[in-house]
């Protein structure tokens, strides 16, 4: 099959809003169907989707130094931070809900903070290296990217259970606002790249 | 440049196109899944019991412990169809699979105050639960009756079960406990009336290792309650514990006179004694009875005091009857005894041999106390114990009371009495003083009188005459002593004169024995004269 | 040239293609980048509606019923997911509070409440009044919609808790499950077929 005509050429553009393909013609600045505003390209996508991971990547250090939650119970009481619960998981013998917690809170993050790295510079760089292989990062980050949610909900739950005053109760700690911004600022940051520059470095812009 | 005009982009067709979006709820769905299948691995049995009342049982929160250790829960209750009992489904752990066999027992445990103290207090603060005992059956059980109170023992207990007869259960219950010499060893663990209706039949358990003093010769008393006891010995207070004291409690022991004995066996049966006395009372063998007649009033002897032979109990009275003697017109007090000649022991045993007496024969029996009785058996009431005037029987030989005859016919065989001490006592004072009376005391007064003035008289003379001459003597024998002391001292010529005349004496009769000694050996030295060599 | 609205770009790398009617169990990818441009869409909007129905319903039991309960000691607790939304909001991270009222609240109350709305006047084949402005919502919350995620989080607190204390999953558990999964079906990329059938 042959290559497909781009948007670009034919002077239409996208509208996120409804998934129209509008008609450029005449500049309209918002969608004729749906009343978003319209644009070429994410306006400064890669400087934005880089400003959220930096402060996702700079959160994500406390994060996991500082503990999610107080448990204090049967007369003993102590900080966990979230590897600290994972080991727990792990040598308690429950090796699949460690695996979960790991891969949500660790390995999540981690792929979403190399994986928008590579995106970022590789854009940056306008190589033509992988260009398929690249647009299905993306997307896989897109779809991953609410998972690092987990540990938050486990711990607002957890500490919501276990309020029984002189039998034991579960506090959350700062630990779990910086995760819970970490999640946020990962999720903006994929938002905020725009896939169609993966293309653009690799194709000229050809200006109809 | 060429405009390619957009194209139907191509289709893909596959049944099962499971986008990424699902990978959350399928990871839920497992994890859920495995949760389930690990709740269902570690599912132990559920088990329905039946208890007499729901009272302290909770769905979903009462607890069934073993040792203490949570195993299970009820997880609903509900009424029986007969509407008598309550049914409560119990589930258990995975690792309690064993209490479902169909020996397990259950029971409530609650707060409870019963034999052995107070129980189940925890429970007044974490809620009743339900106690379980796994049985040993291998075959499995769904539903169980629970028991109303807790079995005393657990199961595999090591020990021994034994049955005492008893007259009545007292103040016995199940788990009463049973002491060896006041350690607690064993529990009360049932009890039934006989199939008669005339007795009791009480089953114990002795725990290991204290079961091996359990022996064929051992005796279980009643060690219920305070027992006071106001006999010939004074007031004696008996008390076991303060918990056997509140709830009752049985001890055993084997007497000193049969100590060692084979360890009985389980299940055997003892007889169950009202208190410790009577209990390690040596074997009472062949009763015997006797009458005796007081002929003063008996005022402290009672019913069941003891019988004593030389000081050795070995019976009590029965009863103590007033009676009418026509001829003294008089009221004698008739008193009948048992006595159990066995108890006499080791001198019984003697007597028997050496008499060829058998204890079977009546007659001879009778015939044996009638010899006695000629060599001076005789009863008398005795004070046991001046304060409260308690009387026992003792039997003593007499042999200085007038003989007395026996009908040897007469049964119970009577043995005559001699008077009480007391009374004895009373009798020679009263003796006494019947003599003082007879004497003729004014003629002695009188006569009494006359040698008074007499020796008034002499003493008066003595005094005036003798007194002064025994003076002058006196002073005289004192210068003597005085020239005599003088003559004596150490410097005096006197002595010295003697000292030497004592010193030649010496002398001379050294050379006598020398000459003495010469003639000896040289006799004729008399008629010869002594020869120049020779030395003396 | 053919008319734009029978266009469709694809969003990840900008190619151009014509619409297609899809048959069951079909879709149309990206001959660039793989991406997926359209997908058979299997529920009439009646159908849509109604799952819309059920999730409001689903909806109402998820938040006012205990997700779990735990018992200790005779003591029991129960936690709703407002509860534990309020828990992260004492102290001083405040604003964690927001972001979980927003993924596991917010987002899919007004999801459904939007839907309903929608497709509710769809069935009368016309467009909602601010019709615009709720699609555009739609297109805005799915990404925060975190329910499922919600989901996963209470299984795992179950078996964290598990091991101290007796949980037990409450039925707001089960209608959080059915809620997810429905939500996934009905608030997907799929509405924005709406604009073009109205």
């Amino acid at each position: 099959m042959n290559e497909p005509p781009l948007a670009i050429t034919l002077n239409l553009c996208l509208c996120h809003g409804c998934g129209l393909a509008c008609d450029m013609q005449g500049n309209p600045q918002r969608c004729v169907r749906c009343g978003a505003p319209l644009h070429w390209r994410k306006s400064d996508a890669i400087a934005r989707s880089w400003a959220y991971l930096l402060a996702a990547l700079v959160l994500y250090i406390p994060a996991n130094v500082v503990p999610v939650m107080h448990t204090s119970m049967f007369g003993s009481s102590g900080g966990s931070t979230i590897i600290g619960g994972v080991v727990e998981f792990w040598k308690g013998g429950a090796w699949d809900i460690a695996l979960i917690i790991f891969i949500a809170s660790v390995g999540v993050p981690c792929i979403k903070f190399l994986g928008l790295s590579l995106l970022l510079i590789t854009t940056q760089r306008h190589t033509d290296w992988a260009l398929r292989q690249r647009a299905q990062l993306y997307r896989f980050i897109e779809v991953i990217g609410y998972w690092s949610m987990l540990d938050v909900l486990v711990v607002a739950l957890v500490a919501a259970l276990v309020q029984m005053q002189e039998l034991g109760t579960i506090e959350p700690r700062p630990g779990i606002l910086f995760f819970g911004l970490v999640v946020v600022f990962t999720m903006l940051s994929a938002m905020s790249f725009d896939p169609r520059l993966i293309w653009d470095g690799a194709t000229p812009r050809r200006d109809g | 440049m060429q405009e390619t005009p957009p194209q139907p982009a191509p289709i893909k067709t596959r049944r099962w196109n499971v986008s990424l979006v699902w990978i959350v709820p399928i990871v839920a769905l497992l994890v859920g899944a495995s949760l389930v299948v690990r709740n269902w691995m570690q599912e132990g049995p559920t088990l329905t019991i039946t208890f007499r009342t729901g009272e302290g049982l909770v769905a979903n929160k009462t607890e069934v412990r073993y040792r203490n250790l949570v195993i299970g829960q009820v997880t609903s209750i509900k009424l029986a169809e007969d509407k008598k009992s309550v049914k409560a489904t119990v589930r258990l752990s995975k690792e309690a699979e064993s209490f479902a066999s169909e020996d397990s027992q259950f029971w409530v445990v609650r707060p409870r105050i019963g034999a052995g103290g107070v129980t189940g207090l925890d429970t007044l603060l974490s809620g009743s639960f339900i106690g379980a005992d796994a049985g040993q059956s291998a075959r499995r059980a769904e539903h169980f009756t629970g028991l109303e109170s807790p079995p005393p023992i657990t199961y595999g207990e090591e020990g021994k079960r034994f049955l005492l007869s008893a007259p009545d259960l007292g103040s016995l219950d199940i788990g009463s406990p049973i002491y060896y010499r006041r350690i607690p060893v064993g529990q009360v663990i049932s009890y039934a009336l006989d199939a008669d209706g005339g007795s009791v039949t009480i089953e114990i358990f002795i725990r290991a290792p204290h079961d091996a003093y359990v022996t064929q010769n051992s005796r279980f008393w009643n060690a219920s309650g305070i027992d006071v006891t106001l006999d010939a010995k004074g007031i004696r207070v008996d008390t076991a514990s303060l918990a056997a004291m509140l709830a009752g409690g049985l001890a055993f022991r084997s007497p000193e006179y049969a100590a060692d004995g084979p360890p009985a066996a389980q299940g055997q049966r003892f007889e169950l004694f009202a208190d410790e006395q009577s209990a390690l009372a040596p074997p009472t063998g062949q009763a015997k009875f006797i009458r005796l007649r007081f002929d003063q009033a008996l005022r402290g002897l009672a019913v069941d005091a003891p019988v004593e032979f030389m000081g050795v109990e070995f019976g009590k009275v029965v009863a103590v009857k007033l009676d009418f003697d026509e001829q003294k017109q008089s009221f004698p007090v008739m008193v009948d005894a048992v006595v159990y000649p066995d108890r006499l022991g080791p001198a019984h045993a003697k007597m028997l041999k050496a008499l060829k007496h058998s204890p079977d024969d009546e007659m001879a029996t009778a015939r044996l106390i009638g010899n006695f009785v000629e060599h001076g058996l005789r009863a008398q009431a005795r004070s046991g114990n001046l304060l409260t005037g308690q009387l026992y029987i003792s039997l003593d030989f007499y042999p200085d009371e007038p003989a007395v005859a026996v009908d040897l016919s007469e049964r119970p065989i009577r043995i005559p009495t001699v008077p009480g001490d007391l009374e004895r006592v009373q009798e020679r004072f009263q003796r006494l003083v019947d003599k003082l009376s007879q004497l003729p005391l004014e003629s002695i007064v009188t006569n009494l009188d006359g040698n008074l003035n007499e020796l008034r008289q002499g003493l008066r003379f003595f005094n005036r005459q003798t007194l002064p001459g025994l003076q002058t003597t006196l002073e005289e024998l004192q210068q003597t002593l005085e020239s005599a002391n003088r003559t004596l001292a150490d410097d005096s010529p006197q002595r010295q004169q003697l000292n030497q005349a004592i010193t030649e004496l010496r002398r001379m009769s050294r050379s006598l024995r020398e000459l003495t000694d010469y003639l000896g050996r040289h006799p004729e030295s008399l008629i010869r004269g002594r020869p120049k060599s020779s030395e003396p | 040239m053919t008319k734009t609205s029978e266009l469709i770009v694809c969003e990840y790398c900008d190619a151009v293609y014509r619409k297609t009617s899809l048959a069951r169990h079909q879709r149309s990818v990206c001959v660039r980048c793989g991406g997926v441009l359209q997908r058979h869409v299997g529920l009439t909007v009646q159908q849509r509606l109604a799952l819309s129905v059920t999730a409001a319903i689903l909806m109402v039991y998820a938040h006012f019923y205990p997700v779990m309960s735990i018992r200790l000691q005779g003591v029991s607790n129960s936690a709703t997911l407002w509860d534990s939304v309020q828990i992260l909001s004492q102290g001083s991270i405040t604003f964690i509070a927001l972001v979980a009222a927003l993924t596991i609240i917010i987002a899919p109350v007004l999801q459904v409440l939007l839907l309903i709305w929608v497709l509710a006047f769809a069935m009368l084949r016309r467009r909602s009044p601010a019709f615009a402005l709720c699609m555009r919502g739609l297109e805005s919350l799915r990404p925060w919609n975190m329910l499922e995620v919600c989901l996963l989080g209470a299984l795992v607190a179950v078996i964290k808790l598990a091991g101290m204390l007796d949980v037990i999953p409450g039925a707001g558990l089960i209608a959080l499950a059915a809620l997810s999964v429905v939500l996934i079906y009905i608030a997907g990329r799929d509405v924005r077929d709406l604009w073009d059938r109205l």
